[in-house]
């Protein structure tokens, strides 16, 4: 392997450029060129910033060349879902619309922060248009395809972000998580994502979807580079209101402390329902990796993802009203209908959404009381193909072919939990992964169990070439 | 939900939709007020106040 190589962790980059076996400029040179043979055919990105890009690198090639840090992601090229603000770019956010505005003056906090940490932003990743959606199959912008098979979806609404790092482009981006935004493309493209804790990592700078559900976070193909990208990435930041105050909790120093001590549950009931045998099966084997048997049971889970969908519909729709009176034609039709229908619910049901987001919040809470971590299927299913049908037929059930992708995500980001999914190995034809979920701001729980099943094989994500 | 409710409920916040949109726009707030109406069924006590935190 070599670190101008697609397949090098973030943290492999990082550590040769900071000891000058490499310069940061052949490094992000390496990945603009992967970016610019295999892009054509993926449609990841909806922006390639080549000039700023290297103009970054040789700057940090300076910094170190006089003896200074560089910083803990010297050199690694990244790369954002085109919703975070990036300075003199336009921030599409998915949408034909937000073409005609001015671009960005100033990075999104987290952006900075990666930049800050010595990564170098070499683009912008596609979307489902202002991120209402799991597919990534942007009307605007083409979809974004599966480098597992370029026939299927990456999954959404970060569908850029997980197949630019499934395929090597990149060895880590950034996504927002709304509903599982991070989560479920993470799965179906067979790489880690992580959806922080609500508040844990600033949204300054990010366009919002619906700002009570609304959650940034990286993905990687280690996780050791997704733990590292997450320090740099959490903290308080006054420029969201909901970041938390809390301090940064740093989670890369607890990789090696094993899972001793840590309770561990898997879902059941609504986790265990209206599921592929696949990805049932995915689940089992993580737990019996960890020996994990206790099965636990989170009640009223289904109406929570009920609420979920209540609060983004009016919440999102609310964000766009203006621009759904005025000029409806340039929304994606995928999403304008929806966004439409979102208008028109009543107060008093988004409100008893909002009461209800409370109580199960409460009823969680004491579930976790008594387990530390929990498993779950990440997607009910692998990547379905672009274009699908509106409906499948999943354990002899009808269901939406879409908006049931986020059966398993969605009652988690609800009320704010930090989950990870991370990739089965050898997981058959098509990946899928395993969800992690933990109580507020216990992310260093998720590190050590997924530190744990990649050491030992359980979970992989090996970088997927060029097909012939 | 008809075709004819999504208009008049349009239309309350000046929202056009054109006659060809209506019954997409029925079947999915149709399916947003089932889901609403499931969650309605279940009580909730009295002191579960709305999620969202208002810090002055």
């Amino acid at each position: 392997m070599s670190v101008l190589g697609g397949d090098a962790p973030a943290l492999e980059i990082a550590g040769a450029v900071a000891a000058r076996h490499v310069s940061a400029r052949a490094v992000v040179a390496a990945a603009l060129e992967r970016v610019g043979k295999r892009d054509a055919s993926l449609n990841c990105f909806t922006a390639v910033l080549r000039d700023t890009a290297l103009g970054e690198a040789e700057r940090i090639d300076r910094t170190i060349a006089a003896g200074g840090d560089a910083g803990p992601l010297a050199g690694v090229p990244f790369a954002v879902k085109n919703l975070f603000d990036v300075a003199g770019v336009t921030t599409l956010a998915g949408s034909r619309i937000y073409r005609e505005r001015p671009p960005a003056n100033q990075d999104a906090a987290a952006v900075a922060a990666l930049r800050r940490a010595g990564a170098v932003l070499v683009g912008c990743l596609n979307m489902d248009e202002y991120a209402f959606g799991f597919t990534t199959e942007n009307t605007h912008y083409g979809p974004t395809r599966n480098p597992h098979d370029p026939t299927r979806i990456a999954g959404g609404s970060s569908g850029g972000s997980a197949a630019a790092v499934a395929a090597g482009l990149v060895p880590l981006s950034l996504g927002s998580d709304t509903n599982g935004s991070i989560r479920v493309p993470a799965s179906l493209c067979g790489v880690f994502g992580l959806k922080p804790t609500y508040g844990r990592v600033s949204r300054a700078g990010v366009v919002l979807f619906a700002g009570s559900l609304d959650h940034v976070g990286p993905f990687a193909r280690s996780v050791r580079d997704l733990a590292v990208a997450f320090d740099a990435l959490q903290g308080p930041d006054s420029a969201d209101p909901v970041c938390a105050e809390r301090p940064a909790e740093p989670c890369a120093g607890v990789l090696e402390r094993g899972i001793a001590g840590l309770r561990i549950g898997i879902a059941a009931d609504h986790f265990a329902r209206l599921a592929e045998p696949a990805a049932l099966e995915a689940v089992e084997r993580v737990a019996r990796a960890l020996g994990a048997t206790r099965r636990i049971v989170f009640p009223e889970a289904h109406r929570a993802r009920l609420a979920a969908m209540l609060i983004t519909s009016s919440e999102g729709a609310h964000a766009h009203l203006e621009n759904l009176k005025r000029r409806a034609g340039d929304f994606d039709p995928r999403t304008r209908d929806r966004f439409r229908a979102g208008a028109l619910v009543p107060a008093s049901y988004y409100l008893h959404a909002q009461r209800f987001r409370a109580w199960f919040k409460e009823r969680v809470r004491e579930v976790f009381r008594d387990v530390d971590v929990v498993l779950t299927p990440t997607t009910p299913f692998p990547a379905p193909r672009i274009g699908a049908p509106s409906t499948t037929i999943v354990a002899g059930v009808e269901v939406p072919m879409r908006s049931h992708l986020g059966v398993f995500t969605q009652p988690w980001s609800f009320i704010g939990l930090p989950a990870i999914s991370t990739p089965i190995a050898d997981p058959g034809p098509l990946p899928l992964g395993v969800q992690l979920v933990a109580p507020p701001f216990m992310e260093a729980s998720l590190f050590r169990v997924a530190a744990r099943l990649q050491k030992d094989g359980v979970v992989a994500s090996p970088v997927v070439s060029a097909r012939a | 939900m008809s075709e004819a409710d999504v208009e008049r409920l349009a239309a309350l916040l000046g929202l056009p939709i054109e006659p060809e949109s209506r019954a997409a726009v029925a079947e999915m707030l149709a399916g947003l007020l089932t889901a609403a109406r499931m969650l309605a069924e279940f009580p909730l006590p009295d002191d579960a106040e709305p999620a969202p935190i208002f810090r002055p």
